[in-house]
């Protein structure tokens, strides 16, 4: 064949170099995150043939036996960080619904980049598009955490009852600056982001944000994610589903 | 001290245990070749990052059957050719679609004459507009050998063939890619052969 089609080959060799290819887009966040949401969704090795449970998948799975009967002990609840979320059936269908999250509550927004150096600790973002506004949290203790909102748009659709498309709450520290309340166990999802407990919360729930200045309450229609990560908790509230929230969180970097 | 990178096998077997991090390591090693891969056998960018990382997710349940003595690159890229075929197969229109030639000559090419490149870039966009002429197995076992610059070994393993079977198909192949060259190009690769 090389006889016949000596030049013919070469030439192909060479155009395999000359043909426009678009840059390798970064798919290794959003493959780890789908596997490790995977894994522990499944409840089964992957590799039934092989039993190879590590030292590190052990712990981990003792880690939310434990976190569980914590949690169940504790009167239904749950802590991330600085989150804690409780579960408990919604009292009455009188009582009134609170206000939706409303971020203006915090102050007037700034931009990303000025929030970021007013700030005590490092913040991260997800891959891709920049934030559209910060604002900055003040806690019980004036510990000073952020918000970062995007603008609605094809990559982030809008959340319901607010005006942005995503949210990025980073809180460093394990003061508890927020307190969800879920209504069920079922609306709550245990899973793991970055090798860590995460909890999703794709059900409407309420929300306590306690700063500096007081206590309040808000109703929260969006899909949260919520983990913990070198002492910072981050929340994420996305229209988006699991698989994305996932794959936005595990690209979180600094 | 930073050590040296693992090598495949380590990382392989660290997954294996369920260390989806290793994996990752593993996935960034290789998700150039595999988007490289998906983009020449699906002609789109969308497609190939489809294909590639659902190969890769497809890969990690599969390791239980990946022999460790033999290389992980053509048995990642079978997985990748396969999803990347499947998407040519369920894509009802893919006419739209076609591979197109890079602006600028490569780094390491000497400046030929503008007379010199402009021939280059004709030849090449002859080439191009042949092997769009082909079946989809001709295409994709040429893309794979030439395109891609894999082994006759490392083509049998990523389309799941024998290499003696590789080594005929490509033959018919380049057979019917210079059959669809025009003239001047055709006549140019049989005398030179």
């Amino acid at each position: 064949m090389a006889n016949r089609f000596g030049d013919l080959e070469s030439a192909l060799h060479a155009l395999g170099a000359r043909i426009a290819v678009p840059p390798a887009p970064s798919i290794t966040p959003a493959v780890v995150s789908h596997l490790e949401a995977e894994r522990l969704r499944r409840r089964r090795p992957p590799f039934p043939g092989v039993a190879l449970w590590s030292r590190r998948r052990a712990l981990l799975v003792a880690a939310f036996a434990v976190l569980a009967v914590l949690a169940l002990a504790a009167a239904a609840r749950f802590t991330i960080g600085a989150v804690q979320i409780r579960i408990q059936p919604t009292p009455s269908a009188t009582s009134s619904t609170p206000p939706p999250f409303d971020l203006s509550v915090l102050g007037p927004p700034r931009s990303p980049s000025e929030a970021v150096t007013s700030l005590p600790f490092a913040t991260a973002l997800p891959a891709g598009p920049r934030p559209d506004a910060a604002y900055i949290v003040e806690g019980p203790t004036g510990q000073r955490s952020v918000a970062f909102a995007w603008l609605p748009s094809t990559t982030y659709p809008r959340i319901e009852g607010t005006p942005w498309g995503l949210i990025v709450l980073e809180i460093p520290g394990d003061d508890e600056l927020v307190l969800k309340t879920v209504n069920a166990f079922e609306d709550m999802v245990t899973t793991v982001v970055d090798g860590r407990p995460a909890a999703w919360i794709p059900a409407p729930h309420e929300l306590q944000l306690r700063t500096r200045v007081g206590s309040q309450t808000f109703s929260v229609a969006g899909n949260v994610l919520i983990w913990e990560r070198g002492g910072v908790t981050y929340r994420i509230e996305t229209a988006l589903g699991f698989d994305a929230a996932a794959a936005l969180a595990g690209s979180i970097r600094g | 001290m930073e050590g040296r990178p693992l090598e495949d096998v380590d990382l392989i077997e660290r997954a294996r245990d369920g260390d989806v991090r290793a994996y990752g390591d593993l996935v960034e090693r290789y998700r150039e070749i595999a988007f490289r891969t998906a983009y020449l056998i699906t002609r789109s960018a969308a497609d190939a990052e489809d294909a590639a990382q659902e190969a890769f997710v497809k890969a990690y349940y599969a390791l239980g059957r990946f022999r460790t003595q033999s290389p992980f690159r053509p048995w990642i890229l079978r997985i990748v050719a396969n999803e990347a075929r499947n998407r040519v197969r369920s894509a009802r229109r893919r006419e739209g679609l076609a591979l197109r030639l890079a602006e600028g000559r490569l780094s390491g090419d000497a400046a030929p004459s503008p007379e010199a490149a402009a021939l280059d870039r004709e030849r090449s966009e002859a080439l191009l507009a042949g092997l769009a002429k082909l079946s989809e197995p001709d295409r994709q076992i040429i893309t794979c050998r030439y395109l891609l610059d894999l082994s006759e070994a490392e083509t049998a393993d990523t389309l799941g063939l024998r290499t003696g079977t590789v080594k005929s198909r490509l033959s018919r192949a380049l057979g019917r890619l210079r059959d669809v060259l025009p003239e001047t190009l055709a006549a140019t690769e049989v005398n030179d052969g």
